[in-house]
């Protein structure tokens, strides 16, 4: 009996908090519609009393639907700081998003739900003036590098929240260790070094082959280096058999299944860790990764020397002469439809002039002509790569790609797992053929 | 006033307004969305802009052209064999600590953890469970001796990949299910035991003929869940796999979300969902026969 | 007699030990890295025992990083409201449909087992749109009306206990002329209570840790609750592990509690005491 009363007791509380909660809530929802109001009439009142400087005061809330979740609370809050004192009147709202980012975004589109500021998801370029205010008004629209990436009929609609250039990204003390004393100038010299590592007991290039992603460099930058044509990607229209073992698909998946075969990769490629590859290079467990620039910030985060870890181009044939892929990360863009455009331009300006995000980032800045503060870029730099820029993807090609369902970074796993890698290619070149013909191309 | 209709009217009144508003909830939360995906499935839809392209039965013609779209139902057989398993597993258990046994409480609790921990730390917990060179797995297995076994790549070979994976949906659930076991049997009243121990039954007896029979429709219900969690399995092999090696671990369900986020083909997915739907009924559906024979017949 | 007995006994125990070992194994890796300072984690083996295990540091630092006393203050109101009208539904849906005979009832049943089939990840675009259009996006509501709209097992659950509480009790209620409603205010849903009580355990864990629906319906930071206050530990390829295993083990602890507040009732039975 006292026990049950315990429980009506435990009830009661539960409904009580429920009741209390519901009016919470309901304060809470209050208070949304409440700004949501005052964000209409506030739109970008330009302030006749500006100060002195004669600048306008734009007011509003923004919103950023951001996948750095973890700078929500941290360094967002610092920024909100700095970027107040210019705007006092505009109000940032952060959002998290993911791994699944791009699908999150998707089903908000769907609804017509977008934030103010988001990063562009994966849609052909002709939907981008559906969805997204043009931006070739922004101040710096001048210097901003890859701007034909996400632009339409001429219009900017998306600007590169920072540049990263693939390359080698090395622990000088693992390579002098094992007696490694210049960086490989040829794929000859790359293996050479690639075994004076295992001898000496590191694993001398951390794939993290599991985790597929990591595989990009592999997958979309170094076949166009190979070929020396950026626009090789694009090309694959004019072919029913885009992946031939003698293009630069099927030479850039060979030099990583010839790491594969000789041990120079992970001891098992399907069982990586990535979180763990970052401390093991840090440490010279492990002695290299073929990634973006962007990385050496991570791997000195989890506590390596900076001067510690290098940066060269991969030597992926035996010329001597070497590019490197150059390549945008993620595109910023604004809502169309946003309450408080002006507002969010200037948020996004500020993002991209003023937040030091690249450097935070390990990118290379959005603007032209602007030195990275990363030494390892500078050293990058000093031993005169040719630094190749993509190029957009053509829209026919990513439609038929998305009909083939062809993920190049998967399509390298499985190449690199096959015991006859041209059956893996006879697959997608057949998927490929079949999706081009579905659509008339 | 409600006090003095007569019971038929009371009766009427009573199914109709208790089942008004969780029906309504069902409806439109579950069914208006689930008749949305139908519609969605005869359209080419990219899954975001407003224009839905009518295309009549495309899709379906599409899916059943790609047989080896099927294919990867093989690998939910894995799930299915585990989850067999760990409904066996969370039975025994429940039955035990349901005795007087000193320490249940704590055995309960141990047994239930894995359930109340985030599902954060799955990924991460068993990124390192796995691990082939550095894992608590290999390297337990080497310390007790059994160092061959203790080289296995449990997410890297093709055929051990599903069931390691499925393992984890095990080590994760079995709690869960325990605890519903557990409180079915607390429904079963004390009485009937009695009884039986009077008519001088054994342990053994008195399961199989009183607990078991009394515990059947959330055994049934259980078994259900195990079915439709197996073919629709996803976020496991998208944490830790990412489908791979070379897509052994890949999941229907994964290829679906891949189809229709990732490739802009809502259509398609949604016809694939569908095809699932059935799927999932036809297969729940022979269960459900072969079920109420084996019970009708005995 | 008394020997097969201790066999039993012993046995029963070995297996209960070595399910004990299974479930503790994983975490092993989440326990010593959450004592872990970020220069031992990162030179360190992840395997490897903390230097000591009263750095609570990170514990520290979870709780500094903010959010999370908000998170498990929107993550309580949630759960409250949510468990209210899903216990409420579920007596009453369970009332009707194990006291009655209508002509709906297979279909109502039938109507409930088939939700659990379709895959919720491939409606969520459809279940969006309705969140939209009701108002509830990034608000409270709409993960709870989310949560509140299709249970099964509750049903389930239910039923199986109403079937065990004797149709006599009702029919003498009736004899002295209770009202339906009464019958199911004053004997049905108080004898309910063992399965309401595994109820709100099973269904406030989901909820505690079901980050997909807080992420995709209200991601406002101001809404953020515990599994997405977590996230922020985190970015796409970027994680402090040794401070995501201590906000683990930390947001372990209000369910640990509730558990052990809730177990009595949970494996109490209908049968010891409710029905006297």
């Amino acid at each position: 009996m006292r026990k049950k009363s315990i429980l009506l007791a435990f009830m009661m509380i539960l409904a009580i908090s429920a009741v209390l909660a519901g009016c919470g809530g309901n304060s809470g929802n209050g208070t949304t519609a409440d700004t949501g109001n005052s964000e209409g009439t506030n739109t970008a009142t330009a302030n006749s009393g500006s100060e002195g400087s004669g600048e306008t005061t734009l007011s509003g809330k923004v919103t950023f639907l951001t996948n750095r979740t973890d700078m929500i609370g941290k360094e967002y809050d610092e920024y909100l700081k700095r970027f107040n004192e210019k705007y006092p009147d505009i109000k940032i709202e952060f959002e998290g998003g993911q791994t699944d980012y791009n699908q999150q975004l998707k089903v908000r589109m769907a609804s017509g739900e977008l934030p103010d500021l988001m990063f562009v998801p994966d849609i052909p370029n002709s939907d981008l003036p559906k969805y997204f205010a043009e931006l070739d008004d922004m101040p710096f629209s001048s210097e901003l590098t890859f701007k034909d990436f996400k632009s339409y009929e001429g219009k900017l609609y998306g600007i590169t929240t920072g540049n990263a250039s693939s390359g080698i990204v090395y622990n000088k003390q693992a390579f002098a260790d094992a007696g490694i004393t210049e960086t490989p100038k040829t794929w000859e010299e790359f293996l050479a070094a690639c075994e004076k590592l295992k001898q000496n007991g590191v694993i001398p290039l951390s794939s993290n082959f599991k985790d597929k992603w990591p595989l990009g460099s592999w997958a979309y930058d170094l076949p166009r280096l190979i070929e020396n044509n950026p626009n090789f990607p694009n090309e694959k229209l004019n072919t029913d058999t885009p992946f031939t073992m003698d293009n630069g698909y099927g030479k850039s998946f060979s030099l990583l299944k010839e790491l594969a075969d000789k041990g120079y990769l992970e001891k098992d490629i399907n069982s990586t860790n990535w979180e763990q590859s970052k401390k093991d290079i840090a440490n010279g467990k492990m002695a290299m990764y073929y990634l973006g620039n962007w990385v050496i910030n991570q791997v000195i985060g989890v506590g390596a020397e900076a001067d510690n870890i290098g940066f060269f181009p991969l030597p992926y044939d035996n010329s001597g002469q070497t590019r490197a892929g150059l390549s945008p990360d993620f595109f910023y863009a604004v809502n169309k439809d946003s309450k408080n455009l002006e507002a969010t331009k200037a948020f996004l300006a500020w993002l991209i002039e003023d937040s030091g995000y690249e450097d935070f980032a390990g990118f290379m800045s959005p603007l032209e002509g602007r030195e990275s503060k990363l030494p390892q870029l500078a050293e990058f730099q000093a031993l005169a790569v040719e630094l190749q820029e993509g190029v957009a993807d053509d829209p026919e090609v990513i439609q038929i790609s998305n009909k083939a369902q062809i993920d190049l970074p998967a399509i390298a796993q499985e190449f690199v797992l096959a015991k006859d890698p041209q059956t893996v290619f006879d697959k997608w070149n057949k998927a490929w053929a079949k999706a081009k013909k579905d659509l008339g191309y | 006033m409600f006090g003095s209709m007569s019971y038929l009217k009371q009766k009427r009144i009573i199914i109709f307004t208790f089942l008004l508003v969780p029906v309504t909830l069902l409806l439109l939360f579950t069914y208006y969305p689930a008749s949305k995906l139908v519609y969605f499935s005869f359209t080419s839809w990219d899954g975001y802009s407003p224009e839905k392209p009518w295309v009549g039965l495309d899709n379906y013609r599409e899916v059943f052209s790609n047989p080896d779209i099927f294919g990867v139902f093989a690998h939910n057989f894995a799930y299915f064999i585990m989850g067999l398993v760990q409904n066996v597993i969370a039975i025994y258990f429940a039955v035990i600590l349901n005795t007087r046994l000193r320490g249940k409480n704590v055995f309960r609790l141990l047994l239930f953890l894995p359930y109340i921990m985030n599902g954060v730390a799955v990924a991460f917990m068993f990124g390192y469970v796995f691990d082939t060179t550095q894992g608590s797995l290999n390297l337990f297995l080497n310390s007790i001796g059994l160092t061959q076994l203790s080289e296995t790549s449990w997410l890297g070979t093709k055929g051990l990949v599903n069931y390691a994976l499925a393992s984890t949906g095990l080590w994760r659930f079995m709690g869960y299910n325990m605890v519903i076991y557990i409180a079915s049997l607390q429904a079963i009243p004390s009485d009937i035991y009695e009884a039986a121990k009077i008519d001088g039954a054994n342990a053994w007896q008195t399961f199989w003929r009183i607990t078991l029979p009394n515990m059947k429709p959330v055994i049934q219900l259980n078994l259900f869940l195990t079915v439709t969690g197996a073919l629709e399995v996803f976020d496991l092999p998208f944490v830790l796999t990412k489908g791979g090696p070379a897509g052994a671990s890949q999941t229907y369900v994964q290829r679906v979300v891949e189809t229709a986020f990732a490739y802009n083909n809502y259509g398609l997915a949604s016809a694939m969902s569908i095809i699932l739907l059935f799927f999932v009924i036809l297969v729940v559906g022979m269960q459900q026969f072969v079920l109420s024979r084996g019970g009708s017949s005995k | 007699m008394i020997q097969t007995k201790t066999i039993a006994n012993t046995l029963k125990y070995i297996t209960l030990l070595v399910g004990v070992f299974v479930v503790l194994f994983p975490p092993y890796v989440v326990i010593v890295n959450s004592f872990k300072a970020d220069e031992e984690f990162n030179t360190g083996s992840t395997m490897a025992l903390p230097e000591s295990f009263f750095n609570f540091d990170n514990f520290k630092a979870v709780f500094e990083r903010g959010g999370l006393i908000n998170g498990f203050a929107n993550t309580l109101i949630i759960i409250c409201v949510t468990l209210v009208f899903n216990i409420l539904f579920g007596t009453m849906v369970a009332y009707v449909l194990g006291r009655f005979d209508f002509r709906m009832k297979k279909a109502v049943f039938a109507l409930y087992l088939f939700a659990t089939v379709i895959p919720g990840i491939t409606t969520q675009v459809a279940t969006f749109g309705i969140i939209k259009s009701l108002g509830l996006y990034n608000t409270m509501g709409a993960p709870i009306v989310l949560y509140i709209g299709a249970d099964v097992i509750q049903i389930i659950l239910y039923l199986q206990f109403i079937r065990n509480i004797p149709v006599d009790l009702d029919e003498n209620a009736m004899v002295e002329g209770a009202s339906l409603l009464r019958i199911y205010r004053s004997i049905i849903f108080p004898l309910l209570t063992p399965a309401t009580s595994t109820l709100i355990i099973l269904k406030s864990i989901s909820i505690y840790n079901d980050m997909y629906t807080p992420y995709l319906y209200m991601p406002k930071q101001a809404l953020g609750v515990v599994t997405t206050v977590l996230m922020r530990f985190q970015s796409l390829n970027l994680a402090n592990w040794n401070l995501i295993s201590a906000a683990i083990l930390l947001i372990l602890l209000p369910t640990l509690i509730l558990y052990f507040f809730l177990q009595k009732y949970i494996f109490e039975g209908v049968a010891s005491g409710a029905v006297k």
